[in-house]
């Protein structure tokens, strides 16, 4: 009979996200965590009685009793499927640190922490799980080396489960941690191995797989979160992997250019029309180009104070985006007056580049923003 | 504009036709005293020019004759670009108004009010007449009487009849109101972020800059908690490993091996230590027999010597103590008769004592019997003076004159003598010249004349007896007979009386008597003086008690040496003395006797003593050697000398045979040292002690570290850190964006205010600089400050400091205020308008120096401005070098009322 598992990774409960408010960030940390019922109810709709968690439960090695035990209690309740949880480079284990702590507050029956390199049968006659739990955040040996000389029944399905960077997947390989073998599973004759550490789902070989986590976290990682439903019939067969969506959020990363009003009203469809739910869509939108006064304030109604309330977050690098003074900014100042006088020595500063000019941009846009807030009767 | 020449018609006081002119280009001047109707021409030139001619505003009104009440006519020749207009207006009545233009049209009633006020460029009055807005500059030029010293307070129409020769609109050029609201907003906002004059944090900038430093704290305080976590963490895993060695226990294994290996070894070579120091304690054993037998050996040859020497001793004591007896005896025989020597000496100083004792009684009775006779007769001598002493004061106390009696008889003498020589002065003198042998029976009161010349003094009547003849009664005639007569009887009944006092007949007999009674006065104090000598207590029983005691003692007195009474003193004295003597020679024979008894006596009890101690001595050594001599026999019996020697022989041979023993056993003691052995077992004990010390304290470790990371445990130190950090980048975040802010906001404001600033000064440049020379004339190096209102904000005179306007002094205050008008009616020229100035008695607050300043610049400004002033001080003006204006009769016709 077939042995099907889920394999998940990633979780990184408790994780801080630096560029959001506390509202906004309770949101995410809130997701991550029904990431897990989430996976607890795709491994009940799949008839799967296993989830292996590939490292990083954990956002940190010494999380808040509370966040510590959320990820306990979600899973309690899911008492058909036994979890089995790998300590990765964020949550490492340590004697006397946090899985220890876990177990020695007493974990459920059906979640099993593996911080021992000791083959494990988890399923009777079926399977076989090899864990390669970290012990630090950095090792430079390969943690799944040990499983090649781990002798195990041939009846069973040997499955490996680690958290790490593969061979040549790692761009800088002199500073690679844990490093994994891709051809692990070869060499320690896996039928699988369930690895961890990428955020996005990646298959390295036939028998080698991340999973990506199941809720995304960064701009960098594209579309939601992912796990993986395994099924392999026997020793030596090859698995079968399918894609499964438990994650929420939709991180979205933009570089767009604006120049004039056109632009910025094209860029407002585009942000509209983004795929999936925009309450539960994350935008970076990285600006460059240049926009007169007038433009840059139909930005701001537009997309700033516009779109944004659309979105569930929408991020905005305007580092090249550039106030860009025109002479019709200028001539929408009263003519003759000090505060056209004001604007034209801004933009003189402006124009001449210095070290102020950057400055001058600012203070010359803030002008025109009060000037035609006064002009509107906003003030 | 140039007035030329101006006249009015019954208008106030003016009712009939008069005109003021000709008008020159520059400085007019009309002077002349209060009531002239100076002000009234000036309301005429207002009028006419600014009032529409069918205006019944009240000033208007106001200008008609009180009591003719007749239309008031003006009539105005003024010049605009050199040509010259004429304008005429009657008012209230039938008004009209006409205006003849350059080219001979002319123009009338609206049509001449349109081109009037088109040419000159005023508002239309309104129902009440002209005001400062319809005026407009003219109303700022043309300054009424009170109102040259106030700054010239511009309405918008004057404004911007002067802003037109400006570079743009007042507005325009600063801005208008977002001109002066930007600023406000700009500063208001840069206000929520810092204080306005320190520039420190407030509001949420300080919040944020507060929150900041809080955070950063925490975040410190979390990362030294995470390190100290980590570092607990790292310590139990080096705890751990330490544990797994003594854990392990191989160690203690091969240790607790080489223990026993060790431990054997240490009991052997103890064993043998034992044999060794058993076989050397039997030595030591046997060399004890040996020295015993040797010394019983010599013990029994030492005593038959002690023995022997005892016995020599015991016999030289024993003839020593013979000697000694024999010289006891001797000495108490030579102290008996010793004794008796003393006693002979004894009685000898009892006999002596016994003589010397009556040799002293025998002086002591003569000396006591002398004493006695002595008292006696000396008792006899005080009775016999006492008596002497007795008699002599019974005498003087017979008599009875004394210093005090005698001086009053002398007083009574002397007064008695004074009244008969009183009374005899007083008395009529019958002298009796008759022969003595005649007076024979002639009696005076009876008594016979004496020898002649005998006379009588006669006081009271005096009855002289003339025998045979009969008697002459003479009755003399004493003035106070009476008087006289009772003094001298009571003169001589005191001097009686004193004298009957102390027994005497006359003076002279009372001084015998007091010498007398002195003598025995003086008698009685020898006497006394003797018995004092005497008996110093006055009197001889005084003596009695001493004549008393000693005719006791000289009846106490043994009575029987009857013949020694008869020795004499100097007798009894020496047979004393030698009495004493003789007592002195036997008490120290005595005592010599007795001392030669004392000595003998020591000597025979030290004999006896050390006989004693001798035999004592003798005694017991007797016994001694006896009893010596006695167990020596026995020892000899019971051992003989013999058996003695061969025990000591036997003992020699065993003492060497044990030694050979001792010998062989130390030959073959074991390689292996005790010490070495000990040092190996004690340090393998303390080493696996020490193991199982450090075990349990590992353990103890362990434990103490597993508790504080339990405790640590609850932070959950990380993810606090990460969230602080968070917030700390937020927080970061905020405060650059308030950094960023705060710099825009500077930037911006700094910029505008710049902008402004350099605006104002553009704008007012005309102005100020128009202003400036005449300034300069006034004020060397002061500069006028004027707001974008024109309105004069100051005045700066010193290095910059500007003086309100408002604090100028009122002459100060109405020279800048001139001045200034006469800027903006030149900028008005300048612009092509029509300008001239008109000062109504002004300059009255100014000084005499400062009035002469005024007067040049008044005459450089109408260089091109036509000034016209209005004053009633003639002479002061003089100065001013104007074209004084006169008033004339006018041409009627042309000035018709109605």
């Amino acid at each position: 009979m077939a042995f099907r598992f889920i394999h998940s990774a990633d979780w990184q409960i408790g994780k801080i996200f630096r560029f959001t408010d506390g509202v906004e960030m309770g949101g995410l940390q809130l997701a991550r965590l029904e990431a897990i019922t989430r996976i607890g109810n795709l491994a009940n709709e799949h008839d799967v009685s296993h989830v292996l968690v590939a490292g990083d439960v954990y956002d940190h090695a010494t999380p808040s009793p509370r966040t510590r035990n959320q990820v306990v209690e979600r899973m309690r309740v899911h008492t058909s499927v036994r979890w089995h949880l790998l300590p990765g480079n964020h949550d490492p284990y340590q004697p006397n640190g946090l899985w220890d702590q876990l177990r020695s507050r007493g974990l459920p029956d059906n979640v099993h922490v593996h911080t021992e390199p000791t083959a494990t049968v988890i399923e009777q006659d079926a399977a076989v799980l090899l864990p390669a739990p970290l012990q630090h955040r950095r090792t430079l040996n390969d943690p799944t080396a040990w499983m090649d000389d781990q002798v195990t029944d041939d009846r069973l399905i040997r499955i490996g489960l680690a958290h790490g960077a593969v061979y040549g997947f790692d761009i800088n390989e002199e500073q690679r941690a844990n490093p994994i073998d891709p051809t692990r599973p070869d060499l320690a004759r896996l039928d699988y191995l369930a690895l961890g550490d990428w955020h996005g789902e990646l298959q390295v070989n036939e028998r080698c797989w991340y999973s990506g986590t199941p809720e995304t976290d960064s701009f960098q990682t594209r579309g939601t979160g992912t796990a993986l439903l395994v099924e392999i019939d026997g020793p030596n067969a090859l698995p079968q992997v399918t894609s499964l969506s438990p994650g929420q959020y939709r991180w979205e990363s933009l570089d767009e250019r604006v120049e004039n009003l056109e632009d910025v009203d094209l860029l407002e469809h585009k942000l509209r029309n983004l795929n999936g739910d925009l309450n539960h869509t994350l935008v970076d939108l990285k600006l460059s180009g240049a926009l007169s006064l007038a433009d840059l304030l139909h930005f701001e109604e537009q997309i700033v104070e516009g779109v944004a309330a659309a979105l569930y977050h929408l991020r905005i690098d305007r580092g090249q985006l550039f106030p860009e003074p025109t002479d019709d900014d200028l001539d929408s100042i009263d003519p003759g007056g000090i505060v056209r006088a004001a604007a034209d020595r801004l933009r003189g500063i402006v124009d001449s580049g210095g070290s102020d000019a950057e400055l001058a941009r600012a203070a010359l846009h803030r002008l025109y923003i009060e000037h035609k807030k006064l002009e509107t009767g906003q003030r | 504009m140039k007035l030329r020449k101006l006249s009015v018609n019954q208008l106030k006081r003016f009712t009939a036709p008069t005109q003021l002119g000709e008008l020159g280009d520059g400085l007019n001047l009309v002077v002349g005293p209060n009531e002239l109707g100076k002000s009234t021409l000036l309301d005429a030139l207002r009028a006419v020019l600014f009032e529409r001619h069918s205006s019944k505003a009240r000033p208007i009104v106001a200008l008609q004759n009180d009591r003719s009440s007749a239309a008031p006519v003006v009539d105005l020749v003024f010049e605009v670009n050199g040509a010259e207009y004429t304008l005429t207006k009657r008012f209230v009545r039938s008004p009209y108004a006409r205006l003849k233009c350059p080219d001979g049209t002319l123009l009338e009633a609206d049509a001449a009010e349109d081109e009037l006020r088109n040419l000159l460029g005023f508002a239309e009055a309104g129902n009440r007449g002209a005001t400062s807005d319809t005026l407009g500059m003219w109303g700022v030029l043309w300054v009424l009487q009170g109102q040259s010293f106030g700054r010239p307070d511009l309405p918008d129409s004057a404004l911007a009849s002067l802003s037109a020769g400006l570079e743009s609109e007042v507005g325009a050029v600063l801005g208008g109101r977002r001109g002066r609201e930007l600023p406000q907003v700009i500063e208001q906002q840069r206000g929520e972020l810092v204080t306005a004059t320190r520039r420190q944090p407030r509001g949420e900038y300080k919040d944020t800059l507060d929150n900041v430093s809080e955070l950063e704290q925490r975040l410190g305080e979390q990362q030294q908690q995470h390190l100290e976590m980590s570092e607990t963490l790292e310590q139990l895993a080096a705890t751990a490993v330490r544990l797994t060695r003594p854990e392990d226990g191989s160690q203690d294994r091969i240790d607790q091996e080489e223990l026993k290996e060790a431990q054997e070894q240490l009991g052997e070579v103890m064993r043998h230590d034992l044999q060794l120091e058993a076989a050397r304690s039997e030595l030591q054993n046997r060399q004890g027999q040996l020295e015993q037998a040797e010394r019983a050996q010599s013990e029994r040859a030492s005593r038959r010597a002690e023995l022997k020497a005892d016995q020599e001793k015991l016999r030289q004591d024993t003839e020593r103590l013979e000697e000694l007896r024999e010289h006891e005896r001797e000495s108490a025989a030579a102290l008996d008769a010793l004794r008796q020597a003393a006693t002979d000496a004894e009685a000898a100083v009892e006999a002596a004592i016994r003589s010397e004792a009556s040799w002293r009684r025998i002086l002591d009775r003569i000396n006591r019997s002398a004493e006695l006779n002595a008292l006696l007769s000396q008792q006899s001598a005080v009775e016999a003076a006492q008596e002497r002493l007795a008699e002599v004061q019974r005498q003087a106390e017979q008599i009875k004159v004394t210093d005090e009696s005698l001086q009053r008889i002398r007083q009574a003498t002397d007064t008695a003598e004074q009244a008969n020589a009183r009374l005899s002065v007083a008395a009529t003198r019958i002298t009796f010249e008759i022969p003595s042998d005649r007076l024979t029976g002639i009696e005076a009161d009876g008594v016979p004349l004496q020898d002649p010349p005998a006379i009588v003094e006669a006081v009271e009547p005096v009855s002289i007896t003339i025998p045979e003849r009969g008697r002459i009664l003479i009755e003399p005639a004493v003035a106070d007979r009476d008087q006289l007569l009772r003094a001298e009887r009571e003169a001589r009944a005191e001097l009686d009386a004193a004298l009957g006092e102390v027994g005497a007949q006359t003076l002279a007999d009372a001084q015998v008597l007091r010498d007398q009674r002195r003598d025995l006065e003086v008698t009685a104090d020898a006497a006394h003086q003797e018995l004092e000598r005497l008996a110093p207590s006055g009197s001889a029983a005084a003596l009695q008690p001493r004549i008393d005691e000693l005719l006791k003692a000289l009846r106490d007195l043994p009575a029987e040496e009857d013949t020694v009474q008869l020795l004499q003193k100097e007798q009894a004295e020496a047979a004393l003395e030698s009495a004493q003597s003789a007592l002195q020679k036997a008490r120290d024979e005595e005592r010599v006797a007795r001392e030669a008894v004392d000595e003998r006596a020591r000597t025979v009890s030290d004999l006896m003593v050390e006989v004693r101690t001798l035999q004592n001595t003798v005694d017991s050594r007797t016994e001694l050697v006896e009893k010596r001599d006695e167990q020596l026999q026995i020892d000899a019996e019971g051992v003989p000398d013999q058996l003695l020697a061969e025990a000591r022989e036997t003992a020699a041979q065993a003492v060497t045979e044990q030694k050979q023993t001792v010998s062989s056993l130390e030959a073959e003691r074991p390689a292996s040292a005790r010490t070495q052995l000990e040092a190996r077992v004690s340090r393998l004990q303390a080493a696996i002690e020490q193991r199982e010390r450090a075990r349990v304290e590992l353990q103890i470790e362990s434990v103490r570290l597993r508790e504080r990371i339990e405790a640590h445990d609850g932070a959950g130190i990380e993810e606090a850190i990460e969230h602080t950090q968070h917030e700390l980048e937020l927080a970061t975040r905020r405060r650059e964006h308030f950094e960023r802010e705060i710099e825009i906001l500077d930037l911006l404001a700094e910029t505008l205010r710049t902008a402004e600033s350099d605006a104002r000064e553009r704008y007012l440049a005309p102005v100020v600089n128009r202003v400036h020379p005449y300034l300069q004339m006034l004020f060397p190096n002061a500069e006028i400050g004027i707001n974008e209102d024109l309105y004069i904000t100051g005045v700066s005179r010193h290095a910059g400091y500007e003086e309100s306007f408002d604090h100028l002094s009122m002459g100060t205050q109405e020279q800048i205020a001139v001045l200034v008008r006469l800027a903006f009616a030149e900028m008005l020229i300048d612009q092509g308008a029509p300008a001239a100035v008109v000062l109504d008695d002004a300059l009255v607050f100014s000084d005499d120096q400062r009035m002469r300043l005024m007067f040049d610049i008044l005459a450089h400004a109408a260089q091109r401005v036509q000034i016209l002033v209005f004053t009633c001080r003639e002479q002061l003006f003089e100065g001013l070098g104007a074209h004084q204006l006169q008033l004339a009769t006018a041409d009627p016709e042309s000035l018709r009322s109605a």
